[in-house]
């Protein structure tokens, strides 16, 4: 009785301090965003007028911002998630050679820390006449999230039993009909948390799409509210507070909707990698 | 459909080097017959159903069905072209599907016009008896339901050959002998040529019109389910099938005055009228229940002392040891208990005699 009491406690005191530690930044980020005085907390009262100079004020491009990161996240989550069920369907279920070697060179790749290929991705894009657009940014992030996407469809795919795919095969079905007409529908929860991994990563992205990007017409959200700070010659904290404000409002919104499978999509991972 | 295999083999290649799955196996499989493959595990009989679906390539042989070569030197049909169909272990239903969808599934792929779709399901699960589940999920069904809904899969598509891999293994033992039974009345019903592989000797037994033993890729008898009974071919097949398995002793043969005679260490255990044996050692099989045991001794008996009685029902199962060899036999006198003398006696007709 007295251990399962101090077993409580400790488990609720740990559970608690972890959601202050999380937690605190994201309510400062909503108290400066909502007071009069950023400096301030409270001080001059709260209002939304933060918010509605963020969304109102057309020099400020917030919105083309918000609409650039979610086409971009949008295309970079769906080319990856397409790019790695294939992969992953080979890889699991075809006969191929050197089938560990590559997944491992895959591994390799995602090791490279994003700041060594920076300079030369912007030669690239240079060369390629792609800065400032989307492109620029959809092909590095579809590079970039591929490895860990493969890594869980795998462990995924891997997990449906051979038998489903002998069946559908005798049943009649070509190999491309294996794949989408059984293994992408039993996979489903999997394939969904990897596309909104894909899309998290790819929203929060900032150095390459800091490079890669001038100005309103292609630049994202994270860069975005980066630039706010210098435009008036001062830093406008409570513009920035409200505009991240509203940025996590799509992540949040879907993660919620879909928090089970990615909970699972990434503990599978986790696990199986 | 009549299927032919000629002289079947394959190979497989792992990291341990390359290892023979099935050699040299012949077989002629009559049109709209209950064939058995039987074989402990590991005896090639789930790849040798695997090269009939169409699933697998063989290394080399041939197989044609009605006739028509499906697999051979530079010709290899895969499953599309060949019209199986097949129940598999773990039932392999789609889970993102209803029952309907899945019996329909094939039918689906075949691009079969929606209202024959209609029609033809429902009328298989009218069969199976699952017409009630149609609108479930195959995770809401139970092992029993599942397989049925499997085997209405199969059927469905009005196959030329079905293909059945252990389907009954998964399901607990009433079950089983209850869908054993339904699964024979079905096939005699459709009269399609089935293919059945199992380990279990009693499942082949009851349900083959043939069977064909199989054991490290080899085939080893093909016969009726009596006729494996009764005439095994070799000590494996002997052993392998009744229960309980056969009793083989090791022993020698002699000739006195020109009768064959069968003894272990200068004990006479048994004479052999089966013609042309030749002296020297050999073995012999006996079913246990062809030993007669008794508490006085008859012509021809060898007293033994009973190290074991176990009831089974009817019968008593009996231990003892003959001549040195541990043996068992069948009886039905609840007196001969353990510890007791007794005496024992082959049945001469129906020993069997293995080289």
């Amino acid at each position: 009785m007295k251990s399962e009491t101090t077993e409580r406690i400790l488990l609720w005191a740990g559970a608690l301090a972890m959601a202050v530690f999380c937690l605190t930044p994201f309510l400062y980020m909503f108290a400066v965003s909502l007071s009069a005085r950023p400096d301030q907390i409270g001080a001059g009262g709260f209002t939304p007028a933060n918010y509605a100079t963020v969304l109102g004020t057309p020099s400020l491009h917030f919105l083309d911002y918000l609409r650039n990161s979610l086409i971009v996240s949008a295309l970079s989550a769906i080319i990856t998630v397409l790019i790695a069920s294939l992969a992953a369907y080979a890889i699991t279920r075809l006969e191929m050679k050197g089938k560990a070697v590559v997944l491992f060179f895959v591994l390799a790749v995602s090791m490279f820390p994003q700041v060594s290929l920076i300079g030369y991705l912007f030669k690239l894009m240079s060369d390629l006449g792609l800065i400032n657009t989307y492109a620029a940014l959809v092909a590095p992030y579809v590079a970039w999230i591929l490895p860990l996407s493969l890594w869980i469809l795998v462990s995924y795919f891997d997990q449906i039993p051979r038998e489903l795919d002998r069946a559908a095969i005798v049943d009649g079905c070509s190999p491309a009909q294996v794949l989408y007409k059984v293994i992408l529908p039993v996979a489903l929860p999997g394939v969904l948390s990897t596309a909104l991994l894909s899309f998290i990563f790819a929203f929060n992205e900032f150095i390459f799409a800091l490079i890669l990007t001038t100005d309103y017409s292609a630049r994202t959200i994270p860069v975005g509210i980066a630039m706010f700070q210098g435009l008036h010659g001062e830093i406008p904290w409570g513009n920035i507070m409200a505009a991240s404000a509203i940025t996590t409002a799509p992540i949040m919104l879907l993660t919620a909707v879909f928090q089970r499978h990615i909970i699972q999509g990434l503990t599978r991972g986790a696990v199986k990698g | 459909m009549n299927i032919s295999l000629k002289s079947l083999k394959k190979d497989f290649t792992s990291a341990r080097g390359k290892f023979t799955v099935l050699d040299s196996v012949d077989l002629e499989i009559k049109e709209g017959e209950f064939f058995v493959l039987l074989g402990p595990s590991g005896c090639g009989k789930s790849t040798l159903l695997n090269l009939l679906a169409g699933l697998e390539k063989p290394s080399s042989g041939e197989i044609s069905f009605g006739g028509t070569l499906m697999a051979g030197p530079g010709k290899f049909t895969g499953p599309r072209g060949r019209n199986v169909a097949m129940v598999f272990q773990s039932y392999a239903l789609y889970p993102h599907l209803t029952v309907f969808g899945n019996i329909a599934f094939p039918l689906n792929i075949a691009k079969v016009p929606k209202p024959e779709i209609k029609e033809r399901v429902e009328k298989a699960a009218a069969m199976l008896g699952i017409t009630a589940l149609l609108g479930s999920k195959p995770g809401e069904l139970s092992g029993g339901e599942r397989q049925r809904v499997a085997i209405a899969r199969a059927v469905v598509r009005r196959p030329d050959v079905l293909l059945f891999d252990e389907p009954l293994s998964n399901l607990d033992a009433q079950l089983r002998l209850a869908t054993r039974v339904e699964l024979k009345k079905l096939q005699r019903e459709l009269g399609i040529t089935s293919i059945y592989v199992t380990h279990d000797q009693v499942e082949a037994m009851t349900l083959g019109d043939r069977v064909a033993v199989l054991k490290d890729g080899k085939l080893q008898q093909l016969d009726t389910p009596m006729g494996l009974y009764e005439r095994p071919a070799n000590r494996f097949v002997a052993q392998f099938i009744g229960f309980p398995p056969m009793n083989l002793m090791d022993c020698t043969l002699t000739e006195e005055a020109g009768a064959m005679a069968a003894g272990i260490g200068g004990v006479r255990l048994v004479p052999l009228k089966k013609p042309g044996l030749k002296t020297g050692p050999a073995s012999i099989g006996i079913r246990p229940s062809d030993i007669e045991v008794s508490r006085e001794p008859v012509p021809g008996s060898v007293p033994v002392r009973i190290d074991l009685a176990e009831p089974l029902g009817r019968d008593i199962l009996l231990s003892f040891s003959l001549a040195g060899t541990e043996v068992s036999a069948l009886t039905g006198d609840a007196g001969l208990t353990e510890g007791r003398e007794a005496h024992a006696r082959l049945i001469p007709e129906k020993v069997h005699v293995f080289i």
